[in-house]
């Protein structure tokens, strides 16, 4: 039987944490998380509490730390170091940031690891077994339209990384909280006052941040994976009216090699995989300003979508 | 006499007949249809890149190992801009085609 992160006693959860033993699986990924910080303990079990949690031994694909520097900064205007099977990846960030940088630094491993995947830069839902990818550069509101579509009943299979598996046409999810910035905070929390969302995180390199906790159903339905069959390109301009447009496939498979991550690395099997994702979708660009709208206009699409091929089906 | 000049990517814009063009040694580029445009994947470098039709035709020819000379060029349309050189030299750019001396 499976046991949840937040169905252990909190005691042993949090000894897990301190020991680095607390294995949690996380979509096709097991990593073993460790930390000794009081407020990243807890922001994990409001935000991942939901999560399988596996046995002490056995195989974990990352090993995560964060803890406190050995310098002065453990003291002096604190810090946080990630450390990725005992080595550091990266610089120090001020530990109020430890929450953002597990989320960053997690998608990293994930993106710099998981070589049997063509993986893009991307946000994932899916309803009725059609995913939809929305993809696009930072800032233009691939998690807010995420979210907005998480909140209508769409599953979430990834919020950061769509992991495509080129042999089988198939999106394998990945569901983690959704990173929020800036002012798209406040849209989502004001258009679903019940999601769980983390506390926000000031100063960062993206300005303040927050999580939104992935919802129980999707975080069960992990390992069933989705078929692409829409390809989203959102911008989201302060003021603009909703204009949708389609787009060329040549530019839909153009803007998916651009944000592809392992193209260069995985090649033929990458540009196979990306070429068949593009034949079997719809795509369109999407300029919004007003999120509920967007939604609603993207969830007509894709209806109106399934009904013609059901019609041609007949 | 081959002068360094002739040998030059440059070179058969200006003497063309004297530069024959093939396929890298062992390159085997793949190619993917979308939306009437082609997609062609060099594996030695790992890069992808979209071909206009000229540019796919040519590569295609000298994909499946033809060599190709001023002679079994396409000769350009009245009013083009474009010939076959430069095509083929954008395809030397690429990595994708190498000008030798027969």
């Amino acid at each position: 039987m499976t046991v949840r992160l937040d169905q252990l006693p909190p005691l042993q959860a949090h000894q897990r944490l301190r020991e680095g033993n607390l294995r949690l699986a996380i979509g096709p990924v097991v990593v073993s998380v460790g930390s000794r910080l009081g407020e990243f303990a807890e922001w994990m079990l409001q935000l991942y509490g939901h999560y399988p949690v596996l046995p002490t031994s056995g195989f974990s694909d990352f090993h995560i730390r964060l803890e406190r520097p050995r310098t002065t900064r453990r003291w002096w205007r604190s810090q946080v170091c990630f450390l990725l099977d005992g080595e550091e990846p990266f610089k120090p960030l001020p530990l109020s940031h430890a929450c953002a940088f597990f989320e960053w630094g997690l998608n990293w491993c994930i993106a710099e690891r998981l070589q049997e995947y063509v993986i893009v830069h991307a946000a994932v839902v899916e309803r009725d077994g059609r995913a939809m990818v929305l993809t696009g550069p930072p800032g233009a509101g691939k998690s807010t339209l995420c979210a907005g579509l998480m909140v209508r009943g769409w599953r979430l299979l990834s919020d950061e990384l769509a992991l495509l598996d080129p042999e089988r046409g198939w999106i394998q999810p990945v569901p983690r909280p959704v990173g929020l910035k800036g002012a798209s905070i406040e849209v989502i929390r004001g258009l679903a006052p019940q999601l769980v969302m983390g506390k926000p995180i000031e100063g960062t390199g993206k300005g303040t941040v927050a999580h939104v906790r992935a919802p129980d159903a999707d975080v069960e339905r992990a390992h069933e994976p989705a078929r692409g069959s829409c390809i989203v390109f959102p911008r989201y301009e302060a003021g603009v009216a909703l204009r949708v447009a389609v787009r060329e496939p040549a530019l839909v498979l153009r803007g998916l090699l651009d944000a592809a991550f392992n193209h260069p690395v995985q090649g033929e099997r990458a540009v196979h995989g990306l070429v068949d994702l593009v034949e079997c979708s719809s795509a369109y660009d999407v300029r919004f300003a007003d999120l509920a709208k967007a939604c609603q206009t993207l969830e007509s699409l894709v209806t109106t979508e399934r009904e013609g091929s059901r019609a041609l089906a007949c | 006499m081959v002068t360094p000049f002739m040998l030059s990517p440059a070179y058969p814009r200006y003497a063309p007949g004297t530069v024959a063009w093939r396929i890298p040694h062992g390159l085997a580029p793949v190619f993917r249809e979308v939306g009437g445009v082609t997609v062609v994947h060099n594996p030695e470098s790992g890069d992808t890149h979209f071909l206009a039709p000229a540019g796919a035709d040519l590569l295609a020819r000298l994909a499946s190992g033809e060599v190709l000379t001023v002679d079994t060029l396409p000769q350009p349309e009245f009013g083009t801009q474009t010939g076959s050189g430069d095509v083929l030299r954008e395809l030397h750019l690429l990595g994708l085609a190498e000008p030798f001396h027969p």
